[in-house]
């Protein structure tokens, strides 16, 4: 080992201390449960309980039988166990399907106040404040989406945003036309299952040649004991359109794991662009990795028209186990995929995601950063498929990935896949895999920063890459929630 | 038939001719690794193992060869080369004719004159899991035995050549290979063969002792017509240095893996291979190192050059085990596509489980620098002529070092197989 | 009057679409050498890919004509080895390749095109050794992989010590002096003039006028907007240096 001053053994920073920080910070800022009057649907999964959602919903038959399909095929289908994570069996009969806040909604004045707080806690800029933040917001409270706001101005440009379910009612051909179109209902196990009981989700359609002025947001938490959250979106941007849209969620500090399996489903057509952010914050589970929230979701854009673009960028800190590879097919001439990640897993959380790009058409591109970040006992795992179809003629991938690691139990772990089916595509595959180094740490220390800070300044460093493709309130809480959840990390 | 009932019929034929019939621990082996075989069967896409590549080909078409077969009056005989002691093995077969040993101080005997010596020593690599593996170990028959003791430098590369007959053959090959203690040698396993169709299912276990320096090249220049599952398992001690330089030119369908163990502090692992495939060869090299100890470096560098509608498969493993600090682990995989149906499938991956380590890896695939070809150009040569000089830098990185007595050798194969587009 | 050795009339050139060169006039004949100056993006590089047949350069109209007939059909190959040589602005790197064996390969791609027998390893040698000399060029660079970790003195020695080694009737020199000291500047000259003859043609490109206080110029162009706006002797190039370009367009 070099001659510098080993850090973790200073007196500063002993064993105590660094427990009574992990204490400190250990609780999970957003884990209060909200006390309401909720409908939930007994646990259990049959073809009743799809009707009922179906029902529950005033559902035209068309999403009746769609459903049904998805769960037969579901039925059929065997829970994949490729991905290196390692977590109890989920017993699909103990989940309840179906929880909703009692009163029925017609504007957001009728939301109840129990849940506006508890947003407000969450500090989403819901009621007023979400005019000023210039953030439209879709809160999706368990299954039922409570309230949208923001909806005039967007409407008086045609855009649509709203839940899936009040599309499904008001827009119902554009969500057959759409819907599953992006992530079959047979695609995987998860999505198959999101496919019979979704309850509810966002909706948004950008209208030929429209800029949308304003980032669009979607908040989920899950709330009720037992349930699980299965949400769906799906995003259209018709041509020459644009997109900002973000999504955040968390969940109550439960004992029990949860279950979310969300599907997203991203359409950009010829010149759109969508650009879809996303900071996951669910309940991680305690630090003995009991409980928390099995982050299982099937997220997927096609770029059907040339020159689309889709850009997915995530910061993932919560969840118990997480399992996503947020993907592009790139079907449209020089259409472009994107993906920026980071993802931290500390104590006992478990994290298997990447992305995949799929070139199909003549010059596209792709672009993947992914940063992930282990500490304690956290496992983390960068997967990812670039494929180049026979032919996309003069395709071009680079892809980096970093790790970092804090620590002597958690690992790293980076399973990329590469196919290519033509020989014009260039690829570059770049990896790296570090630790804070000693030397890293005393100099910051030395000009007087505290040890915490060092580290934080130092992870912040590793991820800017990442940050910088985030818009600005969600870059400042991505780096909150960075700092929060590796604190104590350091030893 | 399936392929495993297949095998486990011949197996039940030929259990009292196999090399090693007398000995129980070894039929006892044999018949755990055929009921192992039964359980998990032959790999299929879901393996993710064997996810870009089939085996089945394997069918029930190839029958396993056992001494006293007979290879026939006209079998190839590669040119002796002088200097090199050698063992020669047609369809698994050993041959006295082609073989010869002198030098002094080093045992060089087919394994099955020494299988009653071997018990610890046969299957004694973890690696050693897969389904072809156990096959092997049912029904291996014969294969070279070295053993180089500590502190002996061998000069000259011990050669071990096996020759297929392209006729319908299963050669189960095992080599057990120990380099002692300080011990010094080369080896140059090389697979050639006639045209026709036959199944070469060769194992490797080489055993690197502490401070030994070792290494071993392994030639797959099977004829077209071959399918060629080749192992090579290395365990090394501590300051041990291992080069393990692999290069598939031949064979319808090759895999060949090339697992590490460093299982002693301060030990070093070279790995290296080069696949040149054209018409519609596959080809796939599979390579993993596991730093179980601390302090260790491994450099994985890795080559394929695909032509017509060749395909080639790049799986490369860094683990690092928990708490092997220490380690300097790096890999590089590069691909190369000359023709507009050449395909590659290429997984460059990392298991780090400590951390205080350096491991790196980069992959790239793509065609031939323009910049380059017309720099080339500029100086007269042809296009044809330049794209063969490229292809050639290209691919000779991974000779880098190589024996001297061998680098000719080796670069005049990449050569052979750029110039006349056939190897004979 | 004798053939010109290299004659450019009317050419206008584009990469990717986009036109670079609007019309361009030139007429070199055996022993003489002309400088083409011009500040950045007049199309100077574009010229030399142009005469070198780089494919990414496109003759949209007008004529190259080497030795009297048209060369725009020819490959970059063909040209070479007809005795159009260039050395290049920034030397391609060919990791794998030993400098000995890809200029022998290329000096033997020229001799067997001019039905000359080729040269065997020891022959090579010996004019490699003979040439390198000439050039200032170190030895050991011989055994290492064309151009790569070379530093940029070396990568451009290397291109006049191939120019001596291929002995082409035109050189094209595409700003050779960038990225020199006045020492390497002053060796790479020498080697240049040692060549100069009354059977070879010069072109040679570059932005300063300081190379060519070494290598005096026969005839100076500047090349300007895709045009050579202005032609003169070797006292052009000193007004160039005197004044800039902006005076002169």
């Amino acid at each position: 080992m070099s001659s510098q001053p080993d850090v973790s053994s200073r007196p500063s920073s002993g064993q105590a201390e660094v427990d009574e920080i992990l204490d400190q910070h250990d609780e999970y800022k957003y884990g209060f449960v909200t006390d309401m009057e909720q409908d939930v649907l007994p646990p259990g999964l049959d073809e009743s309980v799809i009707r009922f959602i179906s029902a529950k919903k005033d559902e035209p038959e068309w999403l009746l039988e769609w459903r049904l399909k998805a769960f037969a095929a579901w039925q059929k289908m065997e829970e994949p166990n490729w991905q290196f994570v390692t977590y109890a069996d989920i017993d699909y009969q103990a989940i309840s399907y179906f929880a909703a806040p009692k009163k029925k909604l017609e504007s957001i004045d009728e939301v109840d106040p129990e849940i506006l707080e508890t947003f407000e806690k969450l500090g989403i800029p819901l009621h007023e404040r979400a005019a000023l933040a210039g953030v439209a917001v879709d809160a999706v409270f368990d299954s039922v989406s409570v309230a949208t706001t923001f909806k005039d101005k967007l409407h008086d440009l045609g855009i649509i945003f709203c839940s899936i379910s009040e599309a499904v009612r008001e827009h119902p051909e554009l969500v057959r036309q759409y819907l599953g179109t992006v992530v079959p209902v047979t695609d995987n196990y998860f999505a198959a299952l999101n496919s019979a009981v979704f309850t509810d989700g966002s909706f948004v359609y950008i209208p030929k040649g429209v800029k949308c002025p304003m980032e669009l947001s979607t908040y989920f938490r899950i709330n009720a004991a037992n349930t699980g959250q299965f949400e769906r979106t799906l995003i259209i941007a018709d041509e020459s359109s644009y997109v900002s849209y973000l999504e955040g969620c968390t969940a109550p500090v439960r004992k029990e794991n949860q279950l979310h399996a969300a599907v997203v489903e991203l359409v950009a057509h010829t010149d759109a662009k969508i650009k879809y952010s996303t900071v996951q914050n669910w309940y991680p589970g305690d630090k003995d990795g009991n409980g928390g929230i099995y982050n299982f979701v099937t997220k997927r854009g096609v770029c059907e028209g040339d020159r689309s673009h889709i850009s997915w960028t995530q910061v993932e800190t919560g969840s118990a186990v997480t399992w996503k590879y947020p993907s592009c097919v790139l079907k449209g001439e020089n259409s472009v995929g994107e993906f920026y990640s980071v993802a931290l897993t500390n104590n006992h959380q478990q994290a298997d995601t990447g992305t995949k790009m799929v070139h199909l058409g003549k010059g596209t591109t792709s672009t993947i950063v992914s940063k992930g970040i282990s500490a304690g006992k956290g496992q983390q795992t960068y997967r990812g498929l670039v494929s180049i179809g026979p032919k996309a003629h003069n395709a071009r991938n680079h892809t980096q990935c970093d790790s970092l690691l804090l620590g002597k139990e958690c690992g790293a772990h980076t399973f990329p896949y590469v196919d290519v089916r033509n020989a014009s595509a260039v690829l570059e595959h770049e990896a790296s895999t570090s630790k804070i180094s000693e030397d890293q740490l005393f100099y910051a220390m030395q000009r007087g920063l505290s040890e915490e800070d060092a580290v934080s300044m130092i992870v912040n460093g590793f991820c800017k890459e990442v940050f910088k493709e985030l818009p600005m309130e969600f870059a400042v809480e991505a780096r909150k929630l960075l700092e929060v959840s590796l604190e104590g990390a350091v030893g | 038939m399936s392929a495993v009932e297949h095998f486990r019929e011949a197996y039940q034929s030929l259990a009292p001719s196999l090399a090693g019939a007398e000995l129980p621990w070894l039929k006892e082996r044999r018949e755990a690794a055929l009921d192992a075989l039964a359980s998990v069967g032959f790999p299929g896409r879901r393996n993710e193992d064997w996810k870009y590549t089939s085996v089945r080909w394997l069918g029930s078409d190839f029958a396993p060869t056992v001494a006293g077969h007979d290879p026939g009056d006209s079998i190839f005989v590669p040119r002796l080369e002088t200097r090199f002691d050698r063992l020669v093995f047609v369809d698994g077969v050993f041959s006295p004719p082609h073989s010869r040993v002198r030098a002094p101080g080093i045992t060089v005997r087919p394994l099955h004159k020494v299988l009653a010596e071997v018990e610890d020593r046969l299957d004694g690599s973890p690696q050693l899991t897969g389904a072809f593996a156990k096959l092997n170990t049912a029904l291996m028959d014969d294969g070279a035995y070295v053993e180089v003791p500590s502190g002996t430098a061998v000069e000259f590369p011990i050669e071990l050549v096996f020759v297929g007959t392209g006729r319908g053959k299963a050669a189960n090959v095992r080599n057990l290979i120990r380099v002692g203690d300080g011990g010094q040698a080369t080896f140059f396993e090389r697979y050639v063969g006639l045209p026709g169709k036959h199944f070469t299912n060769a194992i490797t276990e080489l055993s690197v002792g502490e401070g030994a320096r070792v290494e071993l090249v392994r030639l797959q220049k099977e004829a077209l017509g071959a399918y060629h599952v080749g192992q090579v398992a290395v365990r090394q001690a501590a300051n041990s240095v291992a080069t393990v330089r692999s290069i598939s030119v031949g064979a319808e369908l090759a895999r060949i893996e090339v697992r590490v163990e460093l299982e002693g502090e301060g030990a070093k692992s070279d790995l290296t291979g080069l696949s040149l495939g054209r018409r519609k060869q596959h080809h796939d090299q599979h390579v993993a190192v596991w730093h179980r100890v601390g302090n260790c470096e491994s450099v994985q560098t890795f080559k394929s050059v695909l032509d017509d509608s060749a395909r080639g498969v790049f799986t490369g493993m860094i683990g690092i085990a928990s708490g092997a600090d220490g380690t300097d682990a790096s890999q590089s995989g590069n691909n190369l596509l000359l023709s507009d149906d050449a395909s590659v499938q290429t997984r460059p991956w990392l298991e780090i489980h400590a951390d205080d380590v350096k491991a790196a890896h980069g992959a790239t695939v793509g065609k031939l620098d323009e910049d380059a070809l017309f720099y080339l150009r500029q100086r007269g040569l042809s296009e044809k002529r330049a794209r063969s000089i490229l292809t050639y830098a290209f691919a000779n990185a991974v000779l880098e070092g190589a024996n001297a007595e061998l680098a000719g050798r080796l670069e005049a194969v990449i050569w052979e197989w750029l110039g006349s587009g056939e190897w004979k | 009057m004798t053939t010109p050795l290299l004659e450019l009339k009317n050419v206008h050139a584009s990469v990717a679409g986009t036109p670079i060169l609007k019309g361009v006039n030139l007429v070199v004949n055996p022993g003489e050498v002309h400088a083409i100056m011009g500040p950045n993006g007049a199309g100077k590089s574009t010229l030399s890919k142009l005469i070198t047949g780089h494919p990414d350069y496109e003759l949209t109209e007008g004529q190259i004509l080497y030795k009297g007939e048209d060369i725009a059909e020819m490959e970059p190959d063909e040209r070479a080895r007809a005795g159009i040589f260039m050395s290049f602005q920034y030397p391609v790197e060919i990791p794998g390749v030993s400098t000995s064996f890809f200029l022998k390969a290329a000096v033997n791609a020229s001799r067997r095109e001019r039905g000359e027998p080729e040269l065997d390893a020891m022959d090579f040698l010996k004019v490699a050794r003979t040439k390198m000399k000439q050039v200032g060029m170190p030895g050991d660079l011989l055994h290492r992989a064309v151009n790569e970790g070379f530093s940029g003195g070396e990568k451009k020695k290397n291109e006049i010590f191939q120019m001596a080694m291929l002995e082409p009737t035109l050189a094209v020199l595409d700003e050779t002096d960038s990225g020199l000291d006045v020492d390497a500047l002053r060796t790479i000259s020498e080697g240049v003039n040692a060549m100069r003859n009354d059977e070879r043609g010069m072109v040679v490109i570059t932005h300063y006028q300081r190379l060519l206080d070494h290598i005096v110029p026969d005839f100076t162009h500047i090349l300007a907007g895709g045009k050579i706006v202005k032609s003169g002797g070797a006292d052009l190039a000193k007004q160039v240096e005197a004044s800039g370009y902006e005076g002169l367009a």
